[in-house]
C-alpha cells in the first residue's frame, strides 16, 4: 500500500511536471506564432490602432486673369458616405438622408444595405447640409473632405477655363491642359492616437511638406472679358443666331485679353448643359472667312506690288465668269480702284487682283500669315483650318480664295493674323497663360511675346492700315463698327455657310462677321466678332459691325485709350504747391474745346462737389486745374467774370471736416 | 537613492508634458486648417460677390445706374 501511495506520488510529480511542461511548451508555441509568424501582420494592426493617417486632400492651383481676380478655386467640402455595416436603422437613415440631401430613397436604400463598408451617399455637400446631418447622429454615416471647385465668376471665360470633373481632373480648357500642373499630390500625415482616438502630434508634422501644385494667371483681362461676353451675347441674342466669337488681342503681344464664345455655360453646373456649348468656338470651329480675308489679300497684292491702291479694276457691272462659275457682287460696280475694292469688299474686284498675284504667291502669304496651321495657342481642341496646296486647285478656287471662299480658318487665327497688319508686320504667337506660379507665389515659368516670323514690312502694314481704314469711313462696309471718338481698322465679312447634305453653298445660312483694329494708327486691340448663321440679315456690317462697335466703345477706355473730345482734367494734389508757371504749360491733349470763339460769364461754383462742378464749366472751352478734394472752396476767374475760350480756371477743393 | 527618485519623477514628468504638448498642437494644427479653410471659404464668397455680372445687375436694376455717355466722362488724372 505504502509503496503504491508513494508511486502515486511520484506519478503525480510526474504528471505535474510533464503538464507544466506541456504548457511551457504551448506558451512557447504561441510565443513563436505571435512573435515570428504573425508578426507583419500584428505590428500592421498595432500601428493601425496606435497611429491615425489623415489623408491630406490634394489642392488645386487657382487659376487668375492678369489682374489677379480668381476664376477658378478650390474649397475643401465634406462629402458624405456610409459604413452599411453599421447602419443600425437602414429606413430610417435612407428616409432622413434623402430629404436632407434630395436624392432618390430607393436608391440610397439599395446602398445602405448592401454591406459595403463604404459607399458614397452624396459627394460635396454644402456646411449646412453636413450640419444638419451631423446632429441627427446616424450611425453608419461620416464624411470624407474632398475639394470642390468653384468658379466664382460663373460663365465668364468658361470656355477658356474649361472644368475639372468630380475626382479633380481637368477636363476642358485650360483645367484640361494644365491639369498636371494644378493638381498637387495626394499626401497622409500620419499622427499617434490615443485609447480615446484623439490625436498627438508626434515627430513631423504636415506643415514642412508642399503640396507642388501651382498657380496659374491668365492673359485675361476679366473687365475685357465680361464686355466682350456680355456684348456678343446680346447680339447672338438679337439676331437669333445659332452661336458666336469674339477674340480680343493685343498685336504687339499675342496676349489674348478675352475669349468668348456663344452659347455659354456655367461651368458650376457643366452637367446641366449641352456638352456643345461648351466648345471653345473661337478655337475650334473653322468657317469660311468670305470677304474678311480680303485684307490678307491686300496685304499680299501691295508686299508684292503687284498692285498700287489707285490702281483701277473693271468689276463687270456685278457678272463676271470664270471657267464653269460666276462670280457675284451684292451690288454691280464699273471701275473700282483697289482702294475701293476693299472699301466696298467686291468680289470681282478682289478676283482681278488675285489672278495678278498668282497661284504660289498668294499660297505663300496665306502660309506666312499662319492659316492652315494651329497657331499652338496652348489650348487643347484647337483647329488648323483647311487650306489646299495650289496643287489641288480647282481652276476657280484662286478666284474664289482671293475673296475667302474655298479655304477654312479659324476666329483665333484671323485674330493672330489681323494682329501682324496691326504691329507693323510680325506674326506674334497667341498665348493665354501669363505665368504659373508655386503655392508661395513665386513664379516658376513666365511667357514672353514670341514671333512667329515676318510676313510683311512696316511699310506695307501701314498702306494696308491706310485701306482697312477706308472701309470703316463713310460709305465704306464697315461703317457701323467705329465707335464716337475713335479710328477703326477693320473689314467686314458675310460667308455662306457650306452645305454638308448638298455639297454647295447653302442660300440662307451665313457666317457674319468684322475684324479690326483701334485706335487705327496706335492699335491696343485687335478684335474679331462672328455670328454663326444670323436671322434677319447677313451683312457683316449690319450684324457684326455694331457688336464690334459696342465692344470697343467699352474696352478701350480700359487699356486707356479715351475717345477724343474726353476732358481730362489735372488733380493737382494739396501737397504740390500751386506753381506760378510762366506760361502755363498744355495739359494732356484730348481736352475739350469749344468750336466758337465765344465769352462767358464764370458761374458761381463754391460749394460744389467736383463733379458738379465740372459739368457747370464743361463745353465752356476753359482750361481747368484742380487742386484738393471734397467740395470748392475757391476759384478763380471770381464769379460773374466774363471769361475767354482758352481761359485758364483753377478750382481749389477741400473736404469738410 | 532620493536623487534617483527625483530624477524618475521628473523623467515620467516630462514625458506627460510632452504627450500633452502634443495634443494642444494637433489641435492647434487642427485649428488652423479649420481657418485657412474659412478664409478660402471667405475668399470665394468676395470673388462671387465680385463678379461683374452680379455688380452689373445689382448697378442696373437696384441702383438704376446707367452706364455714363462719353461726354458725360471726365477724366481726372
Amino acid at each position: 500500500m505504502k509503496g503504491k501511495s508513494i508511486n502515486w506520488f511520484k506519478v503525480r510529480i510526474i504528471f505535474l511536471s510533464c503538464f507544466l511542461c506541456f504548457c511551457f511548451v504551448l506558451i512557447l508555441g504561441r510565443m513563436f506564432q505571435l512573435q515570428v509568424l504573425k508578426k507583419e501582420q500584428l505590428y500592421k494592426l498595432a500601428a493601425q490602432q496606435q497611429q491615425t493617417h489623415i489623408p491630406l486632400v490634394p489642392k488645386r492651383g487657382t487659376i487668375y486673369d492678369s489682374r489677379g481676380n480668381e476664376l477658378a478655386v478650390s474649397v475643401e467640402v465634406d462629402s458624405v458616405y456610409a459604413d452599411a455595416r453599421k447602419v443600425v436603422e437602414v429606413e430610417k437613415t435612407a428616409r432622413e438622408l434623402a430629404s436632407i440631401l434630395q436624392i432618390d430613397r430607393g436608391e440610397l436604400k439599395q446602398k445602405l444595405k448592401s454591406g459595403r463598408p463604404f459607399e458614397w451617399v452624396q459627394r460635396k455637400i454644402s456646411s449646412k447640409e453636413v450640419e444638419q446631418i451631423k446632429e441627427l447622429r446616424l450611425p453608419g454615416i461620416a464624411f470624407l473632405k474632398e475639394n470642390r471647385r468653384f468658379y466664382p465668376n460663373a460663365q465668364l471665360a468658361a470656355h477658356l477655363v474649361g472644368f475639372v470633373g468630380l475626382d479633380s481632373k481637368g477636363l476642358e480648357g485650360i483645367e484640361f491642359q494644365y491639369d498636371a500642373s494644378l493638381n498637387g499630390e495626394n499626401q497622409v500625415w500620419t499622427a499617434a492616437r490615443d485609447a480615446l482616438g484623439r490625436e498627438i502630434a508626434m515627430g513631423k508634422g504636415p506643415f514642412e511638406k508642399e503640396d507642388h501644385y501651382r498657380n496659374i494667371a491668365l492673359t485675361i483681362d476679366k473687365p475685357i472679358q465680361h464686355i466682350t461676353e456680355t456684348e456678343l451675347g446680346r447680339g447672338v441674342e438679337k439676331w437669333g443666331a445659332k452661336g458666336g466669337m469674339a477674340i480680343a488681342m493685343d498685336p504687339w503681344s499675342g496676349k489674348i485679353l478675352a475669349m468668348a464664345s456663344s452659347p455659354m455655360f456655367n461651368p458650376n453646373q457643366f452637367i446641366q448643359y449641352r456638352s456643345k456649348s461648351w466648345r471653345n468656338r473661337g478655337l475650334s470651329d473653322i468657317f469660311e472667312p468670305g470677304s474678311l480675308f480680303k485684307a490678307f489679300l491686300a496685304a499680299a497684292a501691295l508686299e508684292e506690288q503687284v498692285v498700287r491702291p489707285s490702281d483701277s479694276f473693271f468689276c463687270e457691272n456685278g457678272s463676271y465668269k470664270v471657267y464653269d462659275r460666276t462670280i457675284h457682287d451684292h451690288t454691280k460696280y464699273g471701275y473700282l480702284t483697289f482702294q475701293q475694292i476693299i472699301k466696298f469688299s467686291s468680289n470681282i474686284g478682289a478676283s482681278k487682283v488675285g489672278e495678278k498675284m498668282g497661284k504660289d504667291r498668294l499660297y505663300r502669304y496665306i502660309s506666312a500669315f499662319g492659316f492652315g496651321e494651329k497657331t499652338r495657342v496652348g489650348l487643347p481642341g484647337e483647329g488648323s483650318g483647311m487650306v489646299h496646296h495650289p496643287r489641288y486647285w480647282s481652276p476657280v478656287a484662286l478666284d474664289t480664295i482671293s475673296f475667302g471662299q474655298g479655304i477654312s480658318v479659324t476666329a483665333i487665327q484671323l485674330a493672330t493674323a489681323l494682329s501682324s497688319i496691326a504691329n507693323g508686320g510680325l506674326l506674334m504667337k497667341p498665348y493665354v497663360v501669363e505665368k504659373i506660379t508655386n503655392e508661395k507665389g513665386e513664379v516658376v515659368q513666365s511667357f514672353k511675346p514670341e514671333t512667329v516670323r515676318k510676313v510683311i514690312s512696316e511699310e506695307t502694314a501701314k498702306r494696308v492700315t491706310a485701306l482697312l481704314k477706308a472701309t470703316t469711313e463713310k460709305g465704306g462696309t464697315g461703317e457701323g463698327a467705329v465707335p464716337s471718338g475713335y479710328e477703326v481698322a477693320g473689314k467686314t465679312g458675310t460667308a455662306q455657310k457650306v452645305d454638308s447634305l448638298l455639297g454647295g453653298y447653302s442660300e440662307d445660312r451665313y457666317v457674319s462677321g468684322f475684324m479690326g483694329f483701334a485706335p487705327a494708327d496706335a492699335p491696343k486691340l485687335v478684335l474679331i466678332v462672328i455670328i454663326d448663321e444670323p436671322q434677319g440679315d447677313r451683312y457683316g456690317g449690319v450684324v457684326a459691325a455694331p457688336i464690334f462697335k459696342a465692344i470697343m466703345e467699352k474696352a478701350l477706355p480700359i487699356l486707356n485709350v479715351l475717345p477724343k473730345g474726353t476732358m481730362v482734367v489735372k488733380n493737382e494734389l494739396d501737397s504740390a504747391p500751386l506753381k506760378e508757371a510762366p506760361g502755363a504749360q498744355p495739359l494732356i491733349d484730348g481736352i475739350k474745346v469749344g468750336k466758337k470763339m465765344e465769352m462767358v460769364v464764370m458761374p458761381d461754383l463754391t460749394g460744389l462737389s467736383m463733379r458738379n462742378a465740372l459739368s457747370r464749366i464743361e463745353g465752356k472751352g476753359l482750361v481747368i486745374k484742380v487742386s484738393g478734394n471734397g467740395k470748392v472752396v475757391d476759384q478763380v476767374p471770381r464769379p460773374g467774370s466774363v471769361v475767354e475760350k482758352g481761359d485758364i480756371c483753377f478750382l481749389k477743393f477741400r473736404s469738410p471736416l | 537613492m532620493l536623487f534617483f527618485i527625483g530624477g524618475s519623477l521628473f523623467y515620467v514628468w516630462s514625458r506627460i508634458q510632452v504627450i500633452r504638448l502634443g495634443y494642444e498642437i494637433s489641435s492647434a494644427l487642427k485649428e488652423e486648417k479649420a481657418l485657412n479653410d474659412a478664409n478660402k471659404r471667405l475668399r470665394l464668397e468676395i470673388a462671387t460677390l465680385k463678379s461683374y455680372a452680379r455688380i452689373e445687375k445689382v448697378a442696373v436694376e437696384e441702383l438704376r445706374m446707367a452706364k455714363p455717355k462719353p461726354e458725360q466722362v471726365i477724366v481726372i488724372r
